[in-house]
């Protein structure tokens, strides 16, 4: 029959203790990993959206409603997105502001319709599970896709 | 932005990392009997690093892949921008477009390289396409092991140039397009439009129907959202401009005509048919043909040098293969008007001068002429009107009002400075035909990316 071990030589414990104090760091590490994970992947989606809102821009730029819900409808099922108003603006070659549906710009010995820029945006807060990646990256509490556009 | 976010979070977390495992109590390493103990802190350590830059090396990828999608689209939106800038601004600011889209795009102009032509792809030495390449270097930490730079490249490339895309009817190429008080217009298989920027095509509420396939603007339409409005393809505002198959008429070279190629110098009424001059001779001063009952000019190319010719108060006209030709320096005016029956056809092949195959009407346009009040082509009250062929009066008011057809004529590409229509009751632009009768017809330009 076997003497029965010392209490200090118990390897039990030393296995618990160890889990117990590296336990919560891995825990947030990797819940880190998945915000941010996340985080890349829902950028992504944004991006995307704004690019078939894009693509609809340069065949109806005025259609301000129409861009507004091809991107509401790539995105379906998500909540909280921010749709910016994707209204064309115009300017001339020389920079100065011109109305987009009456402006005209001189161009050379001539004139021309003025520049048209139209920037798609949409964004999305991101409810971080890890207060790690709140602290490490505030600017990942809003999530954002965006194209800009030229037109002439 | 996300941009370059997985990098810092990987530094970050590789120094949060080892400030947290200071405050471990790792165990120290006993003699040989218990050495058993520490194999779990040194498990742990071993395949917390690999975890730990697994997880690094997967949130660097994604933020390759984020850089990589942006760039895409970008050079997208740049070679777009590009293409539909050419024709319009020229080489050198479509050069200048497709940086700028970029740089609203968040990428510098280091990153940045236009090609016009492209020299690369189906499309290297298109001098219509611009290709838009974009090199952004994406910094890596963790994942530098594995691939030896410090660096990745977001590499992604666009080419789009203008396509010529549908066939139109009518074409303002100095002025605006307006269409009212029509009970029908029909443009069911043919555009219309305007390159005019600012409002250049109107379609006020005071007509009745509107068919056409589509519209086109440069600038804006004044009335397209009309729900009322049958178009097709819709309409396209802040759009290339269209092009236009006549622009070659503009720097043709015409004999001066005078002497006794002139066929008169005096204005001459004619109660019936005159004949045709030819483009070695011309009618020098205005002839009228009306105040008779049925008038039929033989095949041929009528040419009128700074004159006038006005049809009108007669039972019919016709004229079958006949192109009426405008020149001088002051070229005149056209009017059909106050007739129940005209019939007028281009020639497939002008056998004059082919430059004029299928060219029904043509005016030389150095300068803006006419106005609603007093137009330069005036096509008016005519209750059966069957023009068939191209009519090209750059930089004219063209007016056609009261007119309807029964025929329906396959071919009618009419080109002009600014075109009125209104009271039409029933009348059909159409160009299908045209390929077939010689007729050069307009089309509308779209950017399209090509690769």
């Amino acid at each position: 029959m076997a003497p029965p071990r010392p209490a200090l030589a118990s390897r039990r414990g030393i296995a618990a203790a160890e889990f117990a104090l590296i336990a919560p760091v891995v825990i947030l590490v990797f819940l880190s990993v998945y915000d941010v994970g996340r985080a890349v992947w829902r950028t992504m989606q944004l991006e995307t959206a704004a690019r078939i809102g894009a693509q609809y821009a340069f065949a109806n730029p005025t259609d301000t409603a129409g861009i507004t819900s091809r991107v509401q409808a790539s995105l379906a099922g998500w909540t909280g997105l921010t749709i910016a108003s994707p209204t064309m603006a115009c300017q001339c070659d020389n920079g100065t502001a011109a109305n987009c549906s009456t402006g005209t710009c001189p161009f050379g010995a001539g004139t021309v319709s003025p520049i048209g820029y139209i920037t798609v945006t949409v964004t999305q807060p991101l409810s971080f599970i890890s207060p790690l990646t709140a602290a490490l990256f505030p600017t990942m509490a809003t999530l954002r896709g965006s194209v800009a556009l030229r037109f002439h | 932005m996300l941009r370059g976010a997985g990098t810092r979070f990987v530094a970050r977390l590789a120094i949060g990392a080892a400030a947290g495992f200071k405050h471990i109590a790792w165990p120290r390493i006993q003699s040989a009997a218990q050495g058993r103990r520490g194999a779990t802190a040194a498990l742990v350590a071993v395949s917390a690093s690999v975890l730990l830059g697994m997880a690094a090396l997967a949130m660097e990828g994604g933020d390759i892949y984020l850089n990589r999608l942006n760039a895409q689209t970008s050079a997208d939106a740049a070679a777009m921008a590009a293409a539909s800038a050419y024709q319009y601004r020229g080489r050198s600011a479509a050069l200048a477009a497709a940086v700028e889209v970029a740089g609203r795009n968040g990428f510098t102009a280091a990153m940045v390289t236009v090609n016009n032509p492209p020299t690369s792809g189906s499309a290297t030495g298109n001098t219509n396409a611009f290709e838009v390449l974009i090199n952004k270097p994406v910094p890596v930490s963790l994942s530098t092991a594995f691939l030896g730079a410090a660096s990745v490249m977001a590499s992604r490339r666009s080419v789009a140039g203008l396509q010529l895309n549908s066939r139109a009817c009518i074409l303002a190429t100095s002025g605006s397009v307006t269409v009212q008080n029509s009970s029908s217009f029909n443009a069911a298989n043919c555009y219309v439009g305007s390159n005019l920027p600012g409002v250049g095509v109107n379609i006020p509420q005071s007509n009745n129907q509107v068919v056409a396939q589509g519209i086109t603007a440069v600038g804006t339409c004044s009335g397209c959202n009309n729900v009322r409005w049958s178009f097709a393809q819709g309409y396209q505002e802040h759009s290339p401009p269209m092009s236009n198959p006549y622009a070659f008429l503009d720097s043709k070279a015409h004999p001066t005509i005078s002497g006794a190629s002139c066929l008169n110098t005096t204005p001459l009424n004619a109660r019936g048919p005159i004949l045709p001059s030819g483009t070695s001779k011309a009618y020098c001063a205005s002839v009228t043909v009306s105040n008779t009952s049925a008038v039929t000019f033989s095949p041929g190319t009528y040419v009128f040098q700074n004159a006038s010719l006005t049809i009108g108060s007669i039972a019919s006209f016709a004229c079958a293969g006949c192109s009426f030709i405008f020149l001088g320096s002051n070229p005149g005016t056209l009017s059909i008007s106050n007739t129940s029956t005209v019939t007028i056809s281009a020639p497939t092949t002008n056998s004059s001068d082919s430059d004029y195959d299928g060219v029904l009407f043509h005016r030389l346009g150095p300068s803006a002429t006419g106005s609603s009040g007093a137009p330069t082509l005036n096509l008016q009250s005519v209750s059966s009107f069957n023009l068939s062929g191209g009519i090209y009066f750059p930089n004219a008011y063209i007016k056609i009002g009261n007119v309807s057809s029964n025929a329906n004529t396959g071919c009618l590409a009419l080109v002009g400075g600014t075109i009125e229509i209104g009271s039409l009751s029933s009348y059909r632009f159409d160009v299908s035909t045209c390929a077939s009768q010689g007729t050069r017809v307009p089309g509308t330009q779209t950017a399209r990316l090509m690769e």
